[in-house]
């Protein structure tokens, strides 16, 4: 393992016992976040990208089985005992969610959540604990004279902002955001991904981000992992993705808004309880061949590279994706 | 080609309902006197954030919503002037995507029943109307499977597809596409929307795509508009409005849009500011002046009225003729310069 890696998922499988049976929504994941990094993870609903940021957090409702490794540090979270685990949370790894409004209390005063959080953590003093929620809102950008309000009087991007505040309240070193900005307008969504990535950089924190928008990736990410159906289908550098995309499902995903017109990918996203068997994507792929209805793929790995299809090969001759116009 | 839908000076005030001792909300006027016009064949997309009027425009179009002033006018009639039975008889010939598949479509009804409702009351024969059923779902991709299932048995996707489907099986005149896709993944996204431009092309059928998404738009839509607060900012040729954004807070939109190239990702200090507004709390003068990076003291007290500017209609002080990107500062501006105030 090298230092520099603050999180490895290593071959994490999450499989939820429900009525119907059995359903493995997430299959053999293994990525890795360096200190300072940020990771994107792509996919569309229902490929699994949110649970596995649910599971690193341990947030996973009773009936599911978790199996594989969740090194932190090195030290493997799924094998801690609640207490521990539960000191990690919010001290060294902390959430920010889609639904802001959601999450936050509607009968507490948004100063005094921040400041909660703090106490809560750390036992700080009352007077202390508001001192510094006021600072955290001035760093997000909420003007102090909003601490006595209440989360409904604040607009969408108000309250993602309250929620980054009460997320860096402790000063973790992996902030896992969940959609930021999907539910925000444009203008607002660039406001708090610049805000993100400001915050990122001055406390040398990592960013986990679950998005289904190729732009927040290409604007914030160092390296791109790309989830279909539960599996993991490519991990690379951010660079490299958008230029030369690996595996066929990513570069029909940036197809369909790269060129003059809309290239849309036929088919639909597979149902989770009725998987079909081989490589998930064989039913929508067009290099699809016989040994993809067949096999599933195995992870093909080169230098930072990984993209799980029969066929990966890392040609520099592939046809490279053409630059997106603004 | 002609107009197949025209607005003109749409004015549309909501007041506050109830007893007036305990209200104090005062009305929020949503839109406010805006004209266009729609030719058959054509998309006019409509972009502007949340609040900003886009989808109660779209209603008003359809006779959905009341306006408070203002016409419109479809095929040439004023919708004004038709009585209640001419109204339901244009109604097939105008239709509606919703944003909200799941709540447009009847949950007690299967997704045949919902299908043939239209061609019920068009009084059509039973097996005219199965034969329709199958030619549409073929066209809109929905297995045959899928026409017993009642809605909640759905994916998102198959939601959206059953609700273009009631729409194109009467074939329109005029859609009004509000987000149709906003809600689905991007590669079932790009479906719903190349149905819609199929549509357009092969029936001639006019389109409005209101969306906030500024690359959709690009794609569907041959002339635009971009709504703030209720009024047209900025209106013209698509294709010339991204390549040479006039109004600051369209260059501002276009700023926050995400490139899709992390080799030209933006540094530096972020140029997009303040909030999405609030329509119950219009400024004076300019709607977007507390945004505005050009503004003037002109702005804080003068509404800009739409002006003709390079083939397209801007409405701002500080943007004049064809090469300004905008005024310089230092440079005061008389009001009295301002002819078309």
């Amino acid at each position: 393992m090298s230092i520099k890696s603050l999180l490895q998922v290593r071959e994490v499988s999450i499989e939820f016992r429900t009525r119907m049976g059995p359903v493995k929504v997430a299959d053999h994941i293994s990525f890795e976040i360096k200190s300072g990094e940020t990771l994107c993870l792509l996919g569309e609903s229902g490929c699994g990208k949110s649970v596995i940021a649910l599971s690193i957090l341990g947030l996973l409702p009773e009936n599911t089985v978790v199996t594989g490794e969740i090194l932190y540090r090195g030290k493997d979270l799924l094998s801690m005992s609640t207490k521990e685990r539960r000191k990690t949370r919010g001290r060294e790894i902390a959430m920010i969610f889609e639904q802001p409004m959601s999450c936050l209390n509607p009968v507490m005063k948004i100063g005094e959540q921040i400041a909660e959080t703090l106490r809560a953590n750390y036992g700080t003093g009352n007077r202390e604990a508001r001192k510094e929620a006021e600072r955290r809102m001035d760093e997000v950008g909420i003007p102090s004279r909003r601490f006595f309000d209440f989360p409904h009087e604040l607009s969408g991007g108000m309250q993602q902002r309250v929620m980054i505040a009460m997320a860096l309240a402790c000063n973790p070193n992996l902030l896992i955001a969940d959609e930021p900005t999907t539910a925000l307008d444009l203008t607002v969504q660039r406001q708090i991904l610049d805000l993100l990535r400001d915050l990122k950089d001055r406390y040398g924190a990592s960013l986990l981000i679950i998005t289904h928008d190729l732009g927040v990736a290409a604007e914030m990410s160092d390296a791109v992992g790309v989830m279909y159906a539960g599996s993991l289908m490519e991990y690379s550098p951010v660079h490299e993705f958008f230029q030369c995309p690996g595996h066929p499902y990513s570069n029909a995903l940036l197809n369909v808004i790269s060129g003059r017109e809309l290239r849309p990918i036929p088919g639909n996203v597979p149902n989770l309880t009725e998987l079909p068997p081989g490589c998930p994507f064989h039913l929508r792929c067009d290099q699809a061949e016989a040994i993809c209805r067949i096999k599933r793929p195995d992870p093909v790995y080169n230098g930072h590279r990984m993209e799980r299809c029969h066929f990966a090969r890392y040609d520099q001759s592939r046809k490279t994706n053409q630059s997106f116009q603004a | 080609m002609h107009d197949m839908i025209k607005a003109e000076k749409l004015t549309k005030v909501f007041r506050p309902e109830g007893f007036r001792l305990f209200n104090r909300t005062k009305p929020v006027t949503v839109v406010d006197k805006v004209s266009f016009s729609i030719a058959a064949g054509e998309c006019f997309g409509l972009i502007g954030e949340s609040g900003c009027g886009k989808s109660t425009m779209g209603r008003i179009l359809l006779k959905l919503t009341e306006p408070t002033s203002g016409n419109v006018f479809f095929n040439g009639a004023n919708l004004e002037d038709l009585s209640l039975h001419e109204i339901k008889t244009l109604r097939p010939r105008m239709q509606m995507v919703y944003q909200d598949a799941d709540n447009s479509l009847d949950p007690r009804h299967s997704v045949y029943r919902i299908l043939e409702e239209p061609l019920r009351l068009k009084g059509l024969q039973k097996s005219e109307r199965h034969n329709r059923i199958r030619r549409i779902i073929s066209r809109v991709n929905i297995g045959t499977e899928l026409l017993l299932r009642h809605s909640h048995e759905l994916s998102g996707g198959q939601r959206q597809r059953v609700g273009i489907a009631r729409v194109l099986l009467q074939n329109p005149d005029f859609i009004v596409a509000d987000e149709p896709a906003a809600s689905l993944d991007l590669s079932v996204q790009a479906q719903m929307l190349q149905l819609l431009d199929t549509t357009k092309k092969t029936r001639g059928t006019a389109l409005l795509y209101i969306s906030h998404n500024l690359r959709m738009v690009r794609f569907m839509s041959q002339r635009m508009a971009v709504m703030y607060l209720g009024r047209f900012i900025e209106t013209g040729i698509t294709e010339s409005i991204f390549q040479n954004p006039l109004h600051p807070y369209t260059r501002m939109l276009f700023d926050s849009l995400l490139c899709m190239d992390p080799r030209k990702r933006r540094t530096g200090k972020p140029n997009v500011t303040g909030e999405s507004p609030d329509p119950g709390f219009v400024p004076p003068g300019c709607a977007f002046h507390p945004r505005c990076p050009l503004r003037v003291p002109l702005c804080e007290r003068k509404k800009p009225l739409l002006r003709q500017i390079n083939g397209r209609q801007v409405a701002c002080h500080r943007v004049w003729g064809p090469a300004s990107v905008a005024i310089p500062n230092n440079v005061q501006i008389k009001e009295k310069e301002n002819l078309h105030e």
